[in-house]
């Protein structure tokens, strides 16, 4: 079987499954390029940013269509994730493959902590603001299952904007696509409704990994014979996994995903230490 | 507090946006697609530096999967810029200059990290 052909059935089933425990395809598909299939943690990172900016490109449409993604606040939000993945880029040049490699492995141990954690501790919703300053962004959108309309309006503009620089600059330097940040950021701290904060995030995807994007093309670093099986991967299983989602428990998901990524962090560990 | 309705008409336009998206993705996509296709029909694969515009204008009319993967990852990098643009544009048909400015930004700073990247 072709090596391109291994690529793409092996990114339909990260994509697919970073879709169905919803972290996206970034943080399952860099380890198994890596450390599954023998690739250098540059070119895995380089061609995770392609996947990642495609699946944003290719959902993102009918969320704007439809209302749903908060443009504005995501525009806002972009600004400073935009530089944040710009500055990620710049730095994942001046790292080698084994520093790169355990700060992977530290993700993916911190990721698996908060889903067991989330377990636990299921996210309670934030509560509607009566008291609003007009300090924040005000915005309404129309539930799709209900029909009904609701307004909210986001909170903690400077502390959101803050997070988004930090999740910028992570997904510059691992290749992954931020929503593990962002998604938490919009609903928890900025008080966003979990449908805006999901589809918001998707739409920034895009531009917050192009700023890295751009300086891992034009350096070199992108192997299109691997980004383009990848990309076409990630986008396929993305699907499926949004599909497949509505049917299978989300905790019994999110406890595959800590055994996997347990798995993968001890490897990307081990591979740091270049044992 | 300036209330921005989501699905209400009368605010910004939003389909430009999301076809400049869809016409990005499908351009990409279909880019792989004949990329893979010709792999594994057993091509060539060709290679080089994705910043050799030659190279890989050659590569495209000999269907070297090379050349047709790059297009595609052109594709994907330049497409977020130009949904951006056309985000200013129809927020400028509007008159909310906040969000043109807010977009104009974000594009100083891709433009910027495609200015270092070349300079480096």
């Amino acid at each position: 079987m072709s090596a391109a052909l291994v690529a793409f059935l092996m990114s339909v089933g990260a994509g697919g499954f970073g879709s169905l425990v919803g972290i996206g395809g970034g943080l399952v598909i860099v380890p198994v390029l890596s450390v599954g299939l023998g690739y250098d943690v540059k070119t895995a990172i380089a061609a995770s940013l392609i996947g990642v900016i495609a699946t944003s490109l290719s959902a993102s449409p009918r969320y704007i269509h439809s209302g749903i993604a908060d443009r504005r606040l995501g525009l806002l939000l972009l600004v400073a994730a935009a530089l944040g993945g710009l500055a990620g880029g710049l730095t994942a040049g001046r790292l080698d493959g084994r520093t790169l490699s355990l700060l992977f492995a530290l993700l993916l141990a911190g990721v698996a902590l908060r889903m067991l954690w989330q377990i636990r501790h299921p996210v309670v919703h934030p509560p509607v603001d009566d008291d609003a300053d007009g300090s924040g962004f005000a915005s309404s959108y129309v539930e799709p299952t209900s029909g009904e309309e609701i307004e909210y309006q986001a909170r903690r503009i400077v502390p959101g904007t803050v997070v988004s620089f930090v999740s910028g600059n992570i997904s510059g330097l691992l290749g992954v696509g931020g929503g593990v940040i962002n998604v938490p950021t919009l609903n928890v701290l900025m008080h966003v409704p979990i449908r805006v904060a999901t589809t918001t995030s998707t739409y920034m995807l895009a531009a917050t990994a192009a700023a890295s994007a751009t300086v891992y093309t034009v350096s070199g670093r992108v192997d299109p014979l691997l980004a383009a099986p990848v990309a076409l991967g990630v986008i396929v299983g993305a699907r499926l996994g949004a599909r497949l989602s509505m049917r299978l428990s989300q905790n019994v998901l999110r406890l595959a995903f800590v055994a996997v990524a347990a798995v993968f962090a001890v490897s990307m560990f081990a591979e740091s230490l270049g044992t | 507090m300036s209330r921005q309705q989501g699905s209400s008409a009368g605010h910004a336009p939003r389909q430009y946006t999301s076809a400049a998206l869809s016409g990005g993705a499908f351009l990409a996509a279909a880019c792989f697609v004949v990329a893979l296709a010709a792999e594994l029909a057993g091509s060539e694969p060709g290679g080089g530096s994705m910043t050799d515009f030659a190279a890989v204008t050659d590569g495209l009319l000999a269907f070297t999967p090379w050349a047709w993967a790059t297009l595609g990852v052109y594709a994907v990098v330049v497409t977020p810029l130009l949904g951006l643009i056309v985000t200013a544009w129809e927020y400028s048909s509007v008159g909310d200059r906040r969000s043109v400015g807010l977009a104009v930004a974000v594009i100083a700073v891709l433009v910027t990290s495609a200015v270092i990247s070349i300079l480096r």
